[in-house]
């Protein structure tokens, strides 16, 4: 169980103030310092230095309030440079040239919560269906948007299950179907074939009908691949809506994510609500204008051909990760294309040290931009010397080895790792 | 958690972008903590409770709040908005000196102000709606930014005194 913190109360003798407690923003820097070399289970990249924007940040308030589209009054915003990094990621998942429309996000969750609001509006009797392994925040969305909804088997490895769907869709063809496509799951980064999704609901002839892709995690990899190497889950294979994470792989310093639909469909629901000309477009109103700016140096720094360079690394990082793993008998499995390799939960020498994401028997670790070979390889010592010492022991204190694979976890992730303090 | 206990409101959002400074928009949420467990979610593996709309969330937003608060302390965060008003009543009263419509709520920092005519509109950021438009003193905006404003309306007005006059104005 982690710490409890303290309930909040009011902060006392803040009239005698002596300014921000250097003390505090020390004892901070060195939190993150001593904890970042060890955090390979969570999926953020870290090989970012955006010390150019830095007087941007200390000194500027900049609010993309409302349209990206629409720049407004106020000169203090960045909807131009938010227009470049939203067609961007439209590019890349090959959204319609003529029917595109996004913004930037607080993280993918925001995104999801948008799109979903969006379908709702278009299908406002749709029963939406997701994944037993989607994301945390589309039952969260569904709940908020108040929408009927059917939570669908995964298979093992975390992929929807498309017979389960099928089913469950056949049963209620009268309404009008919001499916849920998740593109890289937490766990073990399984992506939902939008492709086929699409087939079952043209097989069931159920026309209206709704997908939207969460695409967090892998949505930017995974379209910066050929397109014959890439699964089904773009614009192009069907989908009405993506939302992708800015923070996971392209990094960024705060939470951030991109949203992209269909403009078509933002256009009918605009008629059909009646907003007007200046529209409260968004989720949240006034938006962060340093986090388009952050995306746009970023992609701008890297380049498509910088982006899929990274990416191709990241992924020879977990497939080296995987052979070792093999190599040393411990069970392990990783998704062709995943930086994520789920592998039964190490001895506790191992969790104590390192910071993974473990559920019911398994654990991942992620090899994110900023991973370095080297940390993977001292992981994977640690490893080695962790399974060579249970193998010793021949005592019975060895880990009961789970029967299920990672999936059938109903709450999700156990935090395992370090707990230095 | 603590609560917020009003009659209207059991939820109050802050918006720290009107008071603090801060460069990207944040905003503070208080609500009743008997409230909040009825609704928050278990997530396991980030070994924090779903609580919030957003799930993952800005570090850097909390830091830069703390530290605008420790850096100005409660008498400096009074002294500031108080400054903000007094400019803010300096602006009313000046405009009606000017024959302007105006109109202030006591504690406001926003002067509402009857839609300047085109030259002054060319030149300031004002929001407008509907023949009215409004200033505010934020902190950050100063006695001579005022000034220059004001000048910039005795101007207008001189050379179109007959337009966009409201007459009889008691506010």
């Amino acid at each position: 169980m982690t710490q409890q913190p303290p309930p909040l109360a009011a902060v006392a003798a803040l009239d005698d103030h002596d300014g921000p407690p250097p003390e505090m923003l020390q004892a901070l820097r060195q939190r993150l310092d001593t904890a970042r070399p060890f955090n390979i289970g969570f999926p953020g990249a870290t090989d970012f230095d955006y010390t150019a924007l830095t007087e941007l940040f200390a000194a500027h308030l900049l609010n993309n309030v409302g349209d990206p589209w629409i720049d407004g009054v106020a000169a203090n915003h960045t909807k131009p440079i938010e227009r470049e990094v939203v067609t961007f990621a439209a590019d890349l998942l090959r959204a319609s040239a003529d029917d595109r429309w996004g913004y930037v996000t607080t993280g993918g969750s925001e995104g999801n919560l948008y799109a979903l609001h969006l379908a709702r509006d278009l299908l406002p009797h749709a029963i939406a269906f997701y994944s037993d392994c989607a994301h945390y925040s589309i039952p969260k969305a569904l709940r908020l948007l108040n929408l009927d909804a059917v939570r669908i088997r995964a298979n093992p490895w975390g992929q929807i299950d498309y017979d389960d769907l099928t089913r469950q869709l056949d049963r209620r063809r009268h309404r009008p179907a919001i499916v849920i496509a998740t593109v890289g799951t937490t766990m073990t980064e399984a992506v939902d074939d939008v492709r086929r999704i699409s087939a079952i609901l043209d097989h069931l002839a159920i026309r209206d009908r709704f997908i939207h892709a969460d695409a967090a995690l892998s949505g930017i990899p995974l379209a910066l691949l050929d397109a014959q190497q890439r699964p089904g889950f773009d614009f192009a294979d069907g989908a009405d809506s993506i939302s992708i994470s800015g923070h996971k792989f392209i990094g960024s310093p705060m939470p951030s994510g991109i949203v992209v639909v269909r403009a078509t469909h933002r256009d009918r629901v605009a008629r059909t609500v009646g907003y007007t000309a200046a529209p409260d477009a968004t989720i949240s109103g006034s938006r962060s204008g340093h986090a388009p700016l952050v995306l746009w140096y970023a992609i701008h720094k890297h380049g498509r051909e910088g982006l899929k360079k990274r990416a191709e690394q990241a992924r020879q990082l977990a497939a080296y990760t995987k052979t070792r793993l093999d190599d040393l008998g411990w069970p392990s499995h990783r998704y062709d294309h995943a930086f994520t390799v789920v592998f039964r939960t190490p001895p506790e020498s191992v969790l104590r040290k390192w910071v993974l994401a473990t559920d019911n028997g398994w654990s991942h670790l992620i090899t994110m931009p900023g991973i370095t070979a080297d940390t993977i390889d001292a992981f994977l010592t640690d490893m080695a010397n962790a399974v060579a010492a249970t193998a010793d022991d021949r005592t019975p204190t060895k880990p009961v080895l789970p029967t299920q694979p990672p999936s059938s976890g109903r709450n999700g992730l156990k935090p395992v790792g370090s707990r230095r303090s | 958690m603590t609560a917020a206990t009003t009659d209207q409101a059991e939820h109050r959002q802050q918006d720290p972008l009107r008071g603090l400074q801060y460069p990207t928009p944040p905003a503070i949420v208080v609500t009743k903590a008997s409230h909040r467990s009825r609704v928050a979610r278990g997530v396991g593996y980030t070994a924090s409770p779903d609580a919030t709309i957003t799930g993952s969330r800005s570090g850097h937003a909390p830091l830069i709040l703390w530290y605008a608060i420790h850096h100005h302390g409660v008498t400096g965060l009074r002294r500031r908005a108080e400054h903000a008003r007094h400019l803010a009543a300096d602006a009313h009263q000046r405009l009606r000196e000017l024959g302007w419509d105006a109109y202030r709520h006591p504690h406001a920092f926003t002067v509402v102000l009857r839609t300047p005519p085109e030259p002054v509109l060319h030149k300031w950021v004002l929001a407008s709606d509907n023949g009215w438009s409004h200033l505010i003193t934020m902190p950050g905006i100063t006695a001579e930014t005022v000034d220059a404003f004001l000048d910039d309306m005795a101007a207008a007005i001189a050379a179109a005194p007959t337009t966009d006059m409201v007459a009889g104005s008691d506010r």
